[in-house]
């Protein structure tokens, strides 16, 4: 039996406005490595990984 | 697992509560037509499924439900899919230092939200500079990253303390070495323009707290003297925005209130990037934690399909305006965590304003209740260095999406990791339980996102 699949690239949650630290604003790599220190996912902390500074 | 039990009576000798049995291991994939096998998401949609890596960003669709073991299986590895999850997920199993500084710097605040979870005062104790000064200093040499980060947050308005912030800074600066330092505040945005200019030339990543249109955020974020804080916050934000200054907001979610009225409003002031969370029941005005509109609270936390709901509004709406909405369960949905949070996992070092080491940014220092379950450090004034309790940090170690025993077979696991340690403890589920109030909320979005996506992509 042959099965054929097309594989696509997926478009990013961002185009659908969805806010994904990953490919975020920040382009370090400890920033988006872990979630130590900017504390992305901490639901109370309000903190993006948004880094002026790696710009 | 002979070690989770170990330390799971440690934690009950610290009074950690036993996550809900109901849910203990139990398999999600059983009765959900979501599963999540290795890094690929299989999710039902319209008698077909959607197969789909978040990490690798490939998507496809098939007729027929992939069965281990089976010739489709075998086609969909070879062509990418099925992969072993990124190292950036799995479990620490060794401690290697904090990755990050946060100081908590006071406990006084000019406002009065009505959810805060910290309750501050207007003449609350704040930090001495000898506490703020020895943990960089500390933190800096047992650092191991390239870069440093230093965030100001809550406990009270980091702003309130201005001058121990530029003193910080000034350390950081002469200690830093070949470094470099990265500033982040998270901020009520009532700060004096002056400051906001410094914060500015340091290159601050600044977060504002604003809950959206003046008759919101002065219902729920008031000056303490009980006038309005709108105007202030609002002319704030217009003046980095005119600088053309990387803003983003962080708003506190009712469903009492009109979502495209808030996404609107921060549209038109120039926001680009909005963190929403729904409101947590619980601080000055909270006494029990209960969500939804039966909690008879007059601003309420939304509910699972009420937030499902106002999110996806937001997303619609957030997209006309060219905007980001983040949300701290879903915004590593393409790289994934093993952690839900820096603190509660032992890679930040929280220092409270009394000089402890805290593993959750809302217990803000020894008075807290729930200090005994997250309190992992002190500070040794003496010697000017910090104790670090090896022990509590092999505990937070595993509080992660494999281990957790509500979370370990759940398709989303690696989309929040469980949650937010406190509001599990909050809501008596108990550090090694779930965050309720987001758990089905997380699994209701991730297949919607899903079919968004494979539509998005033509799939």
């Amino acid at each position: 039996m042959i099965i054929e699949i097309k594989v696509s690239k997926a478009v990013s949650p961002e185009e659908l406005a969805l806010g994904i630290v990953a490919t975020g604003p920040c382009p370090g790599d400890d920033c988006n490595a872990d979630t130590g220190g900017c504390l992305p996912a901490d639901s109370s902390c309000g903190q993006d990984c948004s880094c002026p500074s790696d710009e | 697992m002979k070690s989770l039990l170990k330390d799971k009576i440690k934690l009950y000798n610290l009074g950690f509560k036993e996550p809900s049995q109901r849910k203990y291991g139990y398999d999600y994939s059983v009765d959900n037509p979501t599963v999540l096998r290795n890094d690929t998401l299989i999710v039902s949609d319209n008698n077909s499924y959607i197969i789909y890596s978040p990490f690798t960003n490939m998507i496809t669709r098939v007729s027929e439900f992939p069965k281990k073991g089976t010739i489709l299986e075998d086609v969909l590895k070879r062509r990418g899919f099925f992969k072993s999850t990124p190292n950036t997920i799995h479990q620490d199993t060794k401690w290697t230092g904090f990755t990050s500084l946060t100081l908590l710097l006071t406990r006084k605040c000019n406002l009065r939200c009505i959810y805060c979870y910290a309750s501050p005062s207007v003449d609350g104790p704040s930090m001495p500079c000898d506490l703020a000064i020895d943990a960089l200093n500390w933190f800096v040499q047992q650092n191991q990253r390239p870069k440093v980060r230093i965030t100001f947050h809550g406990g009270g308005e980091p702003t309130l303390e201005q001058g121990l912030i530029q003193k910080v800074v000034a350390r950081a600066e002469e200690i830093k070495g070949n470094h470099p330092v990265h500033y982040l505040i998270v901020t009520n945005g009532t700060a004096k323009r002056s400051f906001l200019d410094w914060m500015m030339n340091h290159k601050f990543a600044i977060t504002f707290s604003i809950d959206g249109p003046p008759e919101i955020q002065n219902r729920n974020r008031p000056f303490a003297d009980g006038s309005p804080s709108s105007q202030v916050v609002e002319n704030n934000i217009r003046y980095l925005v005119a600088k053309n200054y990387p803003v983003g907001v962080r708003l506190t979610y009712s469903s009492k209130d009109d979502i495209v009225q808030i996404i609107r409003y921060f549209g038109e002031i120039g926001i680009k990037r909005i963190h929403l969370e729904p409101l947590f029941p619980y601080g000055r005005y909270y006494k029990k934690v209960k969500f939804g509109n039966g909690s008879k609270y007059k601003v309420f936390s939304p509910e699972t399909e009420d937030l499902l709901a106002k999110f996806l509004k937001a997303m619609d709406i957030c997209k006309n305006y060219g905007m980001k909405i983040y949300n701290g369960h879903i915004m590593h949905f393409n790289k994934g965590i093993g952690y839900f949070c820096g603190a509660a996992s032992g890679r930040a070092m929280v220092v409270t304003h009394d000089g402890l080491l805290t593993g959750c940014l809302e217990v803000v220092d020894s008075k807290d209740k729930e200090i005994k379950i997250f309190k992992i450090g002190d500070w040794v004034p003496s010697e000017k260095r910090f104790e670090v309790d090896m022990d509590k940090i092999s505990i937070l170690q595993k509080r992660h999406a494999d281990i957790l025993p509500v979370c370990r077979n759940c398709f989303a696991r690696y989309v929040c990791a469980g949650g937010c340690a406190v509001k599990a403890v909050r809501a008596n589920q108990g550090f090694f339980g779930r965050d309720i109030s987001y758990c089905d909320f997380t699994r209701a979005f991730v297949p919607i996102l899903v079919k968004k996506i494979a539509v998005m992509s033509k799939i």
